[in-house]
């Protein structure tokens, strides 16, 4: 029982950290159409700049948060004007595959900057322990949990209130009719890409405390492709609710299968369940059915 | 009825029907006779390097044709194609093990990675673009686990050891020999492929890429397509695996990771898609690029010690493999097979260009 809710808390943890790198690409799959297959990749990329800013050029932990963002957002700004504004129209299967490249590229790039050696930041939460229904959890899942939770509200507040999210709303509910009342569709595009790369950087730090940094953590990056999948790839809601079915469950297969596999388990499970709802349900569990003979 | 001249009509219904256009030109010919006996003297001036390189070409060219036949022609898109090839090289350590001769291997690897192939096929048979797509990556890492775990089969993480090819007592060893192997191998694959474009499977699948519902209107068995190129494209993976396990001597799972499968998409995107000759040029491209590379890396950290490229290398390598595809996508999305055609449309009706 006890091992049961540890593994449950660790995994709703780690859960929130693919639902809020989730949002990044269902964000940009609503608005422009893209799947974008590069997102472990900058995941990985916002994580590293945090370490940046946190201990190449030292600046306190805190403020270290806001300027690896702030980076992220330009670089998915440059991506969307650089490379896929010239892709506009193009076939599904060009796109993936330039994403793919951009993956690549960020990748290396990243390992060129910061070499191979995993990196240790500085945790941004007190070590110790909570006692929660008498099970001692590490402070800093439920911080993490805490941090992810307040900044996926901030995003869902932004997405109903603020004009930009209704205009991002707009362009994704029907690109003609957004941009006949006047949005400007490239430059929703562009801020689509930018807080992609916003998501992308707030969950890769939020990964690191939980994790540590190194270059294996694109993978983990990729962990949010089952959520969007499993939420349904046009929900934000669905994201959100995916990605911690597949950190609970992720954090429950290390748990109980992985004595018995001898390791791995954990990797492979968010796989599992992406192949099965593709093949029961592939418009996910609060996605739009898309009814389409093939 | 040769002539010395370049004639790009045809004459007659058999040099229409002909594999390779343009065959009744003398130079033509000339060009072909001259490629191929060029490709079998190589091996006796190269060094053992380049042979090295090129047996690596010719079995990523093997691969590459079979993800073109799925991606390019049939139109499904993806990321498992190292799981095929890694399919094939574990069969060819098990069935070599076993004392099955190799030439009875390389086909029967390839039909073992054909029958799992038939098993990706059946999400395919719902799923389309994207979804597929992610369909295929899930199917690679269950793959991979799978391999992993399996270790009286496959030595799991530490790999495990082929054999040499060998068949009734006699061992093909050594670079040399293997190229002929390889290349011939290449060879056959390729006179398949652009045949298999001329048959109605071939122009089913291009006609399932255009429009799945037109081509099921036309009386085409969508669901029986799709298993045939899933089948086929896996087959070529298979055989491409078995080649690249006998040549290795050792595989371990990281020979065939997500990378690998990038890699072959990225062969047919800078090749061309659906072109036999875009998958030869693609292969050889991506195979001979990273040499190249290592090659200027190599000069560079001489000229600019200071930059220490030479231990970054490998990150060096792969910002210009990301880069290579990004921009053959954004400004040649047909690929190296345009570029050549358009070289020899240029050539051939030279001095009137247009």
């Amino acid at each position: 029982m006890e091992l049961l809710v540890q593994l449950l808390l660790t995994g709703i943890a780690l859960g929130s950290g693919y639902a809020l790198g989730g949002i990044g690409f269902v964000l940009i799959y609503k608005a422009t159409g893209v799947f974008n297959f590069s997102h472990g990749q900058l995941t990985m990329a916002g994580a590293y700049f945090f370490y940046m800013f946190q201990v190449q050029l030292g600046l306190p932990p805190w403020w270290s948060v806001p300027a690896a963002v702030a980076s992220m957002f330009a670089v998915g700004v440059l991506i969307e004007r650089v490379c896929l504004r010239r892709m506009v129209g193009e076939p599904a299967i060009t796109i993936i595959m330039l994403t793919i490249g951009l993956g690549a590229l960020l990748r290396n790039l990243v390992g060129l900057v910061w070499g191979t050696q995993p990196q240790a930041p500085v945790p941004l939460f007190e070590p110790g322990y909570l006692s929660i229904l008498s099970v001692q959890v590490p402070r800093v899942y439920v911080w993490t949990l805490v941090a992810t939770a307040i900044f996926i509200a901030g995003f869902v507040v932004y997405f109903s209130k603020s004009a930009q999210g209704i205009a991002m709303r707009a362009v994704a509910f029907h690109q003609d009719h957004a941009a006949l009342s006047g949005i400007s569709i490239q430059r929703v595009f562009a801020l689509s890409w930018g807080l992609a790369g916003v998501t992308a950087a707030i969950s890769g730090i939020m990964m690191v405390q939980l994790v540590g940094l190194d270059l294996s953590m694109d993978a983990r990056g990729l962990s949010a492709f089952p959520a969007a999948i499993l939420g349904g790839i046009d929900s934000i809601g669905g994201v959100i609710i995916g990605g911690l079915i597949i950190g609970a469950a992720e954090s429950l297969a290390g748990g109980y299968l992985d004595p018995y596999l001898g390791g791995g388990a954990k990797e492979v499970v968010g796989y599992v369940v992406l192949l099965l709802i593709l093949m029961l349900r592939p418009y996910g569990l609060f996605g739009t059915p898309e009814i389409r003979k093939v | 009825m040769s002539s010395f001249f370049y004639r790009n009509y045809r004459l007659s219904y058999i040099e229409d029907r002909s594999l390779l256009h343009g065959l009744q030109n003398f130079w033509t010919k000339f060009w072909l006779v001259a490629l191929v006996v060029t490709l079998l003297l190589l091996p006796l001036v190269l060094q053992k390097y380049w042979i090295y390189t090129l047996n690596l070409a010719a079995i990523a060219v093997i691969g590459a044709l079979g993800l073109n036949l799925l991606t390019g022609y049939a139109g499904q898109i993806s990321l498992a194609h190292a799981s095929f090839l890694a399919i094939g090289a574990y069969s060819t350590a098990a069935l070599a093990k076993a004392g099955v001769p190799f030439l009875l291997v390389i086909p029967l690897s390839g039909a073992i990675a054909a029958l799992v192939g038939c098993l990706i096929a059946i999400p395919a048979l719902r799923l389309k673009g994207l979804y597929l797509a992610l369909a295929t990556l899930a199917f690679f890492v269950i793959v991979d686990f799978a391999i992993r775990k399996a270790e009286f089969l496959t030595g799991g993480g530490a790999g495990t050891h082929v054999p040499s090819p060998s068949m009734f007592g006699y061992t093909l060893s050594g670079d040399q020999s293997f190229y002929y192997l390889s290349i011939g191998l290449a060879m056959l694959c390729a006179i398949f492929v652009a045949n298999l474009q001329r048959t109605w499977v071939g122009r089913a699948m291009m006609a399932v890429r255009d429009s799945d519902i037109a081509a099921e209107m036309a009386g085409i068995s969508i669901f029986r397509t799709k298993l045939t190129a899933f089948a086929l494209s896996s087959f070529f993976g298979g055989m491409a695996g078995s080649l690249l396990g006998y040549y290795l001597q050792f595989i371990n799972p990281d020979n065939f990771s997500l990378s690998v499968s990038v890699a072959y998409i990225a062969m047919i995107i800078v090749g061309g898609m659906g072109s036999v000759t875009g998958s030869i040029l693609g292969a050889v491209f991506m195979t001979l690029l990273p040499e190249v590379l290592r090659i200027s890396i190599h000069v560079l950290s001489r000229v600019l010690p200071a930059l220490d490229v030479e231990s970054k290398g490998a990150f060096v390598e792969g910002v210009v493999y990301g880069l290579v595809i990004i921009l053959f996508l954004m400004f040649k999305p047909e690929g190296i097979a345009r570029f050549w055609r358009d070289l020899l449309v240029y050539f051939r009706s030279w001095p009137f260009a247009h």
